[in-house]
């Protein structure tokens, strides 16, 4: 089940590897993870993405797979690749090596997909939102307090 | 075999014994800074269990933390080359689900291991 008045956010690969790797709890890309665990957003993530995380953790880091995979577990919902076909669709708006990425979060109807090369990716508007973990733990907070304030009149 | 809690004032004063209960005693010493768990010191056998119980996965981020920092700094990884590493999976990944692809934008993919 889809979860519904939620903001769907798309992690890539080196999100994932961040938050395993966290050197402390406040690193955006676990906050963001943790979010997702709270409810306070929904994460998405195609198989592929967390294939390669796994992998390239397997090649570093060996001792943190299994906490990647509880991450997952906790908070993300894990949803199909997309059809090569998308990426044709949208191979002049990223790097060829992104390419998968941003058909993935199209294919996930995300609202943001969150990585940290934002450079690679240009994206008319309308089609996904893409932004850096910091960006969006930071855009949260200020909806939050814009959202909740007490106006003083 | 018990478990410790001590300040990180009181680790640095007393690491010797602390070492010794945990080696040979087999006890497990978490260190607190302001009253919050930041590092936990255990029996190098028993090193598995941070990551062994899922329900306490997110509990032990912080504890895990401390560790990976300990290990990719004597590992002497840079996040460039991790970057690189993610790349080299970026391309296994298209070349095994999406060839066409890889062949027509990234021909050293179609052809070549990661």
């Amino acid at each position: 089940m889809q979860p519904q008045n939620l903001l769907r956010v798309y992690v890539d690969a080196d999100v994932l590897f961040r938050a395993a790797t966290a050197s402390h709890e406040y690193t955006a890309a676990l906050v963001l993870l943790r979010m997702a665990e709270f409810t306070l957003l929904d994460v998405v993530s195609a198989a592929y993405t967390v294939e390669e995380a796994l992998r390239a953790l397997r090649a570093y880091l060996p001792d943190q797979a299994p906490l990647l995979l509880h991450l997952v577990g906790r908070s993300i919902r894990v949803v199909d690749d997309p059809p090569p076909s998308l990426l044709q669709a949208y191979k002049t708006q990223a790097h060829w090596k992104d390419v998968i990425n941003l058909a993935a979060a199209v294919d996930a109807q995300a609202h943001v997909l969150v990585t940290y090369n934002v450079r690679d990716y240009r994206p008319p508007p309308g089609v996904v939102r893409v932004m850096t973990p910091g960006e969006l733990v930071a855009a949260s907070r200020e909806a939050v307090y814009l959202a909740m304030r007490v106006s003083p009149d | 075999m018990g478990t410790l809690r001590v300040g990180a004032e009181q680790f640095r004063r007393e690491l010797t014994e602390l070492l010794n209960r945990v080696g040979y005693g087999g006890d497990e010493v978490i260190v607190e800074r302001n009253g919050r768990p930041i590092a936990v010191l255990r029996p190098y056998a028993r090193r598995e269990e941070a990551t062994a119980a899922p329900q306490e996965a997110v509990e032990q981020v912080p504890v895990l933390a401390a560790q990976i920092e300990a290990g990719r700094e004597e590992a002497g990884l840079a996040y460039e080359a991790l970057a690189r590493q993610l790349q080299a999976e970026r391309l296994r990944t298209l070349r095994e689900k999406y060839p066409d692809f890889a062949a027509e934008f990234a021909p050293d993919a179609a052809s070549k291991p990661a």
